[in-house]
C-alpha cells in the first residue's frame, strides 16, 4: 500500500519587486521570499516530507533575473528534499524561456515538471502535473490529468494552478479548475496553487497559499500544507506557518490620541511590530490639535516601530477647534490667516483638502515656534 | 523740541564763531545764500546730538575747516517741554560735552546718555552715519535732497510708532510669531518651489525628474521585454516549423511515392516511344493506300477525259459545220440585199433629180413672168413719174403769201412813182445809128429813153455831146424816188421770177394744184410697186427701179412648162419608203451576218481546243496506262488499305498503353518533390540558424530578467508617481498656505497703519484730491492709489516723492508728538522741484504743522518763500 508524505506549497513569487516600497523594507521583502525556501525546506524535514510540489508561480513573472534563480536553486539544494516546481500563470512555461534556464542549472533535487505528463516521484507515487503554457488559459488545464494513465495501486498526485470555478469573486475566468477534478480524474491529492491563501476544496483538494504573504488583504501569515497520502485513505492535510511578514490592513476610527493608544495597544498583541507591515487607513473627526498629535505618534513612533506603514490619514477629518484656532494665535494676521483657511474648509470648494492640509500645516508650523519659544 | 539757538566755530567753513538766535516756537526759515553754510547748520546740528564728542572718525575729522589744527565746537540751546537746555561740544582737541538743564549739568558720557534718554536716540556707531539709532530726530531733520528718497522711517521711530499704533489698534500683525511662521512656511515652500515663478525646485524637483526617469525606464523595460517576447515567441514558431519541416524530410511516404513515380515515368517513357513508332508505320501504310488510290483514281480520270474530249471533239465538228453554213447563208443574204437597196437608192435619186429638175423649170417660169410683170410695172411708172416731176415743178413754184404782198406794195409803189415823175421829169428818146456809141455821163448806153431830171450829157460817138439840163427844182427827186420804186419792184420781180405779180398769183393756183395731185399719184405709184418675193423684188419705186435697171433688156419670152409636180413627188415619196424598207433589210442581214460570222469564230475555238484536249487526253490515258492496268492498280490498293488497317490497330494499342501514364505530370511531381526537399533543406538550415541566434538572444537577455526589471521598472513608475504627487500636494499646501499668509500680513498692515494712513491722508488729500497711500511692512510708504489705480512711489515724479516724504515724515512726527516724543522739524533746501501750486500748498501744510511743532526751513530761495507768514532769519 503506497504511502508518501509531502509538502505542499505554492505562489513563491519569487523576484516580486516591490517597487512602492522603500528601498529598504524592499530589501527585506525580497530577501523574506527567498527565505520562505529555507524554511520550507526545514518544515520538510522536520515532518518528514521528502517531496516539495510547488503548484506554480515560483517566480513572480516570466523572466526574472538570474540573481533570482540562482539564489532560489541555491537554497533548495541545500535542503535535503526533492522539489517539484511548476509553472503557473505568472511564470508559465514556452520555449527557450525561464524554465529552460532553470532546468539548465538546476541541481538533482530539484526537478521541473513543465509538461502535463504523469512522472513517477518515487515507488508507487506519480505527480500529474499540470503546467500552464500561457498566463491566461480559458481550458481546464488539469481535463488531461482524468487521461494520465498510473500503474495501478499508485499515488496519484495531482499538481496545478488556476481558480477553482466556484470561486467566482475574483471574475477572473481564467485557468478554471472544476472543483471535483481530484474525483474525475481519480487523485489521491490535488495540490492547487494560485490563491494566496490555505484553502480547502473537498477533502482531497487544497490550496496551499504562499509561504510568505506578498500582499495587503490577508492578514495570516504565509504558509503550506503537510499532506500525508496513503491510497484509498483521504488525505491529511496539516497547515504549517512559514511566513516572516505579517501584511495587516487596518482601518481605525479614532478622534484623539488616546484612542490611538488602545488600538496600538492592541496591535502590538498580534505580533511582532518589526515583523509586521500595516496598511492603516484613518477616520474619524478629530481636532487639529488631536489630528497632528494622531499623526506624529503614528509617524514618529509606530512607523518606526514597524516593518512598514503605509498610512492613509485622509480619512481622518479635521474640526478645528476654538482653541486650535487660539493656539494658533488669537489675534493678529495669524489668526486672520488661520480662519481663512478654515472657512475654505468649511465651504468644502474644490481645494478644501488643500486647505485643511494647509490649515494643518500652519498649526504644526505655530507649534513648533511655540516650542522654539519654550526652548 | 524747541530750538532756541546755535552757535559753531572752527566747524567746516565757519572758522569763525556764528551764532544764530531767535528760532521761534513755529515756522522759521532761515534764509542764505548757497555756499554760504546753510547746509553746515544742519551738519553741525546733527554732530551736537547724534555724534560723541569724543568720536575721532573721519566724519569728525571732517568738521576741522580745512587746514586748521582747530577744535570744531558746537552749542546750541534747546527746550525740550518747556524746560531749556544748553548743549556744548567740543571734538578732537579737548574734547568735550557739557549738558545744562533739567536743574542739573552733565558732562561726557553722562551728558550724551542724558540727551539719548531727553531726545529719543541711542548711541550709534562710532561713525555716526547709523540712521537706525537716530530716533525721530533722525527722520525729522532732513538734509538737502534727502527728502527725496521715499524711505522708511529708522528703528527706533519704527518701534515708537508700532507702540503707538498697537496702543491703538492692538497688535494686529501677531508680530515675531507670525513673522516666523511664514518664514517657515516660505522656506518649505522655496524647498519644493522657486517663490517667484512657482517653478519645482529642490525636492520636488528630483522626485519629478524621478518620476520622468522611471517612465522613461519603464518604457525601455517595456520594449526590453517586448521584444523578448518577441524574441520567444517567434522561437517558439520557429521550432515548430523545423519540426514539421523535419518531420518532412525524414516522410517515408514521400521516398515511396518518389520511387513510384520514377518507375511509371520509365514505363510511361517506352510507351510513349511504342505508340510513336507505330504511329510513324501508320503513316507509312496510309501514304502507300493513299498513293494506290490516287493512281487508279487518276486511270478513271484519264480514260474519262479521253472519252469526253473526243464526244466534245465530235459536237464541235458538227457545230462549226453548222456554223459555217450559217455564216455562209447570211452572206449571201446580205449580197442580195444590199443590190436591192442600192436599186432603191438609184430609183429614189433619180426621181429627186427628175422633180428638181421640174421645180427648177417652174421656178424660172415664175421668175421671168414677175420679171415680166416688174417690167411692165416699171413702164407703168415711168409715165406716172413724168407726170410727177411735173407736178413737183409746178408745185415748187409756189411764191410765199408774204413775198407776193410785198410784191403787190412794190407795184403800186412804183406806179405811183411813175405818175409823180410823169409829171416832171424831161424824156429824151434816143435813136442812135448802129454801131455809134452812145455815152450817158460818160457812161455808153443804148437805152431808147431816158427821162432826165438833172444835167445830163449824152455823148453819140464821136460826135460830140449833148447836154440835157432839166428845170430846176423838184425835177431829180421825183426822178430819184421813181427809179428807186422801179429798182424795188424791179429786184423783187426778179428775184421771184416773175414779170408781175398778177403772174405770182396765177403761179401760186397752179402750184396748189399740182401739190395737191402728187399726193394722189404718189399713192397710185406706191400701189403700182408692190414688190413680188418670186425675183426678191421689195415694195417701192426705188426697188422697182433698180430691179428692172438691173435685168437690162435681155428679157425672153417662155412658155409655162408641162411637168406634173405632184406626180413627180409621189414618186419620189414612193422610191423613199423603198429605200428605207430595202436598208432596214440590209442592217437585219447585216447583223445577222456578224452574229453567224462570231458563232462560227467560237465553234472554231472550241473545236480546236476540242481538238487539243483530245490529244491531251489520249496522252493522259496512255501515260497512266504505261503504270499497269486497273486490275493491277486494284490489287494494289487493296493490299495497302489491309496494310494500312493493321497499322492502326497496332497504333492504337501504343496509344492505349501510352495514355495510362501522363509523362509530364509525372515529371512535375518528380519535380515538385526534389524541389520541396531542397527547399526544405535550406529552410532546415536558415531554421536551424534562426533558432540558434533567437536561443542566444534568449539566453543572454532572459538572464537580466526582462519581466522582473519591467516589473520593477513599473513600480519604481507607479513609486515615482506616488512621491511627486506627495510633495505637489505638499507644495500646493505650502503655496495656499503661503497666499493665505500674504492676504492675512497685507490685510494686518493695513488695518494696521490705518491711523498713519489717516493722518498722512489728512494732508495727502490735500495735495493730491481723492489719493490714498498705502505703507508696507517697515512702515515706508509703497505706494499711492489714485483713482482706484496703485502705483509704486518709485513711478511717480520726483517732486510728488519729495512731497510724500515730507508729508509721510509729517504725519509720523504727527503720532510721535501724541506720544510725547520731542518733535522737530528741519528741512533743507526743501521743495526744489515743486510747483507754485504744490509749493504753496505744502507751505500751508508746514505753517499748519508748525502750530504742533516747530519747523525750520534751510532755503537760499527767499522769494519762493516769501508769501509765507513766519519767522525770517537772515545768514550773514
Amino acid at each position: 500500500m503506497a504511502a508518501l508524505r509531502i509538502l505542499h506549497s505554492a505562489d513563491w513569487q519569487l523576484g516580486k519587486p516591490f517597487g512602492r516600497f522603500p528601498a529598504d523594507v524592499r530589501a527585506a521583502l525580497s530577501e523574506a521570499r527567498l527565505d520562505a525556501i529555507d524554511r520550507l525546506g526545514s518544515v520538510a524535514s522536520s515532518t518528514g516530507a521528502s517531496h516539495v510540489v510547488v503548484a506554480g508561480d515560483v517566480f513572480d513573472n516570466v523572466e526574472p533575473g538570474d540573481r533570482i534563480v540562482a539564489q532560489a536553486l541555491s537554497r533548495m539544494e541545500r535542503a535535503p528534499v526533492t522539489w517539484w516546481l511548476m509553472p503557473g500563470n505568472h511564470d508559465h512555461a514556452r520555449a527557450g524561456g525561464l524554465w529552460g534556464r532553470v532546468r539548465s542549472r538546476a541541481p538533482s533535487n530539484v526537478r521541473i515538471v513543465d509538461t502535463a505528463e504523469p512522472v513517477e516521484m518515487e515507488e508507487g507515487a506519480w505527480l500529474l502535473p499540470a503546467p500552464l503554457e500561457h498566463r491566461k488559459t480559458v481550458a481546464d488545464p488539469t481535463a488531461a490529468m482524468a487521461d494520465m494513465a498510473t500503474p495501478p495501486g499508485a499515488l496519484r498526485i495531482g499538481l496545478a494552478h488556476g481558480s477553482i470555478t466556484e470561486f467566482g469573486a475574483s471574475g477572473d475566468a481564467a485557468n478554471l479548475i472544476p472543483p471535483d477534478r481530484a474525483r474525475t480524474a481519480g487523485l489521491d491529492y490535488l495540490a492547487l496553487g494560485d490563491w494566496h491563501g490555505f484553502l480547502k476544496v473537498g477533502d482531497r483538494t487544497a490550496y496551499s497559499g504562499t509561504p510568505e504573504t506578498d500582499r495587503f488583504g490577508r492578514d495570516e501569515p504565509g504558509g503550506c500544507i503537510v499532506a500525508g497520502l496513503r491510497s484509498g485513505e483521504l488525505p491529511s492535510l496539516e497547515r504549517i506557518e512559514t511566513g516572516r511578514y505579517r501584511w495587516l490592513s487596518r482601518r481605525w476610527s479614532v478622534a484623539n490620541p488616546d484612542e490611538l493608544e488602545r488600538e496600538l495597544a492592541m496591535l502590538r498583541g498580534e505580533g511582532r511590530l518589526p515583523d509586521m507591515l500595516l496598511s492603516l487607513g484613518l477616520s474619524g473627526v478629530a481636532s487639529l490639535a488631536d489630528r497632528v498629535a494622531i499623526l506624529a505618534m503614528l509617524d514618529d513612533r509606530l512607523a518606526h516601530e514597524l516593518r512598514h506603514l503605509d498610512l492613509d490619514a485622509d480619512g481622518l477629518g479635521v474640526r478645528p477647534t476654538d482653541d486650535d484656532i487660539a493656539l494658533i494665535d488669537v489675534q493678529g494676521a495669524l489668526a486672520r490667516a488661520t480662519e481663512t483657511l478654515r472657512l475654505r474648509v468649511e465651504t468644502g470648494g474644490a481645494d478644501a483638502g488643500i486647505a485643511a492640509s494647509a490649515l494643518e500645516r500652519l498649526y504644526v508650523e505655530a507649534m513648533r515656534f511655540e516650542a522654539g519659544a519654550v526652548r | 523740541m524747541i530750538l532756541r539757538s546755535i552757535a559753531l566755530s572752527n566747524f567746516r567753513k565757519f572758522r569763525e564763531p556764528l551764532r544764530i538766535e531767535g528760532f521761534t516756537d513755529g515756522l522759521n526759515i532761515v534764509i542764505e545764500p548757497n555756499e554760504t553754510g546753510k547746509s553746515t547748520i544742519l551738519e553741525a546740528l546733527r554732530a551736537a546730538f547724534f555724534v560723541r564728542y569724543s568720536a575721532k572718525t573721519e566724519l569728525v575729522r571732517s568738521y576741522v575747516p580745512l587746514g586748521d589744527d582747530v577744535a570744531p565746537r558746537v552749542a546750541i540751546a534747546f527746550d525740550v517741554k518747556g524746560q531749556g537746555w544748553t548743549l556744548e561740544k567740543q571734538f578732537l582737541k579737548s574734547a568735550f560735552v557739557r549738558l545744562e538743564g533739567g536743574g542739573g549739568r552733565r558732562e561726557s558720557d553722562a551728558a550724551e546718555e542724558t540727551l539719548q534718554q531727553l531726545l529719543g536716540f541711542e548711541r550709534g556707531n562710532s561713525r555716526g552715519t547709523d540712521e537706525e539709532t537716530r530716533g525721530p530726530l533722525g527722520m525729522l531733520w532732513v538734509e538737502q535732497m534727502g527728502a527725496l528718497e521715499v524711505k522708511g522711517p529708522n528703528r527706533i521711530v519704527r518701534d515708537s510708532i508700532r507702540g503707538v499704533l498697537e496702543a491703538e489698534v492692538g497688535a494686529v500683525t501677531g508680530g515675531r510669531r507670525f513673522d516666523a511662521i511664514r518664514a517657515g512656511v516660505e522656506t518649505a515652500y522655496s524647498a519644493l518651489r522657486t517663490p517667484a515663478t512657482g517653478k519645482s525646485r529642490g525636492d520636488l524637483l528630483a522626485a519629478e525628474a524621478r518620476a520622468s526617469a522611471a517612465a522613461a525606464a519603464r518604457q525601455a523595460a517595456e520594449t526590453g521585454f517586448r521584444d523578448y517576447e518577441h524574441a520567444l515567441a517567434e522561437l517558439d514558431g520557429v521550432k515548430a516549423r523545423l519540426r514539421l519541416l523535419e518531420r518532412d524530410l525524414v516522410d517515408p511516404e514521400t521516398v515511396e511515392t518518389r520511387k513510384a513515380l520514377e518507375a511509371d515515368q520509365k514505363v510511361a517513357e517506352s510507351a510513349v516511344l511504342r505508340a510513336t513508332a507505330a504511329e510513324a508505320q501508320f503513316g507509312r501504310a496510309e501514304e502507300v493506300a493513299r498513293t494506290a488510290s490516287s493512281r487508279i483514281e487518276r486511270l478513271a480520270a484519264a480514260e474519262t477525259r479521253a472519252v469526253a474530249a473526243s464526244a466534245l471533239l465530235q459536237e464541235k465538228s458538227v457545230a462549226e459545220a453548222a456554223a459555217r453554213a450559217a455564216s455562209d447563208g447570211a452572206g449571201d443574204e446580205e449580197k442580195r440585199l444590199r443590190a436591192c437597196l442600192d436599186d432603191a437608192r438609184s430609183m429614189r435619186e433619180a426621181r429627186e433629180t427628175a422633180l428638181g429638175q421640174a421645180r427648177e423649170r417652174a421656178r424660172a417660169h415664175a421668175v421671168a413672168a414677175a420679171a415680166r410683170r416688174a417690167v411692165d410695172a416699171r413702164r407703168a411708172l415711168a409715165d406716172l413719174e413724168a407726170r410727177e416731176r411735173l407736178l413737183v415743178e409746178e408745185a415748187a413754184g409756189a411764191i410765199p403769201e408774204r413775198d407776193l404782198g410785198d410784191l403787190a406794195k412794190l407795184e403800186r409803189a412804183a406806179i405811183e412813182a411813175r405818175a409823180r415823175f410823169e409829171a416832171g421829169a424831161v424824156r429824151v428818146e434816143v435813136a442812135v445809128g448802129d454801131g455809134v456809141p452812145l455815152r450817158i455821163d460818160g457812161v455808153e448806153s443804148d437805152v431808147a429813153w431816158l427821162d432826165i431830171l438833172a444835167a445830163t450829157k449824152i455823148e453819140l460817138g464821136d460826135a460830140g455831146s449833148v447836154t440835157i439840163r432839166p428845170p430846176r427844182g423838184a425835177g431829180r427827186s421825183i426822178e430819184a424816188d421813181l427809179a428807186t420804186a422801179s429798182e424795188a419792184l424791179a429786184a423783187a420781180l426778179r428775184s421771184l421770177g416773175l414779170d408781175s405779180h398778177s403772174a405770182g398769183v396765177a403761179r401760186n393756183e397752179r402750184a396748189a394744184a399740182a401739190a395737191r395731185e402728187l399726193t394722189a399719184l404718189r399713192s397710185q405709184m406706191a400701189a403700182a410697186c408692190p414688190g413680188d418675193a418670186t425675183i426678191a423684188l421689195a415694195p417701192g419705186a426705188d426697188a422697182l427701179r433698180a430691179f428692172v435697171a438691173e435685168l437690162g433688156a435681155g428679157m425672153a419670152d417662155a412658155l409655162p412648162p408641162a411637168d406634173d409636180l405632184d406626180a413627180l413627188e409621189a414618186g419620189l415619196g414612193e422610191a423613199r419608203l423603198a429605200e428605207a424598207d430595202a436598208a432596214g433589210r440590209h442592217d437585219d442581214s447585216r447583223i445577222a451576218l456578224s452574229k453567224a460570222e462570231t458563232v462560227l469564230a467560237r465553234t472554231q475555238a472550241e473545236l480546236g481546243s476540242a481538238l487539243r484536249e483530245d490529244v491531251a487526253a489520249r496522252e493522259d490515258l496512255r501515260n497512266v496506262l504505261e503504270g499497269g492496268d486497273r486490275g493491277a492498280l486494284e490489287g494494289a490498293l487493296a493490299e495497302a488499305r489491309r496494310e494500312r488497317a493493321q497499322k492502326l490497330e497496332a497504333l492504337e494499342d501504343a496509344r492505349e498503353g501510352s495514355r495510362a501514364f501522363d509523362v509530364d505530370a509525372i515529371r512535375r511531381r518528380i519535380e515538385n518533390l526534389d524541389r520541396a526537399a531542397r527547399r526544405a533543406g535550406e529552410e532546415r538550415l536558415e531554421l536551424t540558424a534562426r533558432i540558434a541566434s533567437l536561443e542566444s538572444t534568449i539566453a543572454r537577455e532572459g538572464t537580466t530578467g526582462p519581466a522582473g526589471v519591467l516589473a520593477e521598472a513599473r513600480e519604481e513608475e507607479d513609486a515615482a508617481i506616488a512621491a511627486v504627487d506627495k510633495l505637489r500636494r505638499e507644495a500646493d499646501v505650502l503655496e495656499m498656505l503661503r497666499s493665505v499668509l500674504l492676504d492675512a500680513a497685507n490685510e494686518a498692515s493695513r488695518t494696521f497703519m490705518g491711523p498713519v494712513t489717516r493722518r498722512a491722508g489728512h494732508y495727502v488729500e490735500r495735495l493730491l484730491p481723492g489719493s490714498g497711500l498705502s505703507f508696507d511692512e517697515a512702515l515706508g510708504l509703497s505706494g499711492v492709489a489714485r483713482a482706484g489705480m496703485e502705483e509704486a512711489c518709485a513711478d511717480l515724479s520726483r517732486g510728488t516723492q519729495e512731497q510724500l516724504a515730507i508729508l509721510t515724515r509729517l504725519a509720523f512726527a504727527d503720532l510721535l508728538l501724541e506720544d510725547g516724543a520731542p518733535v522737530s522739524l528741519i528741512l533743507d533746501d526743501p521743495l526744489v522741484y515743486s510747483d507754485d501750486t504744490r509749493l504753496e500748498t505744502m507751505t500751508d501744510i508746514l505753517k499748519d504743522a508748525s502750530s504742533r511743532m516747530q519747523v525750520i526751513l534751510l532755503t537760499c530761495r527767499s522769494k519762493a518763500f516769501r508769501h509765507v507768514d513766519a519767522n525770517r532769519m537772515m545768514l550773514k
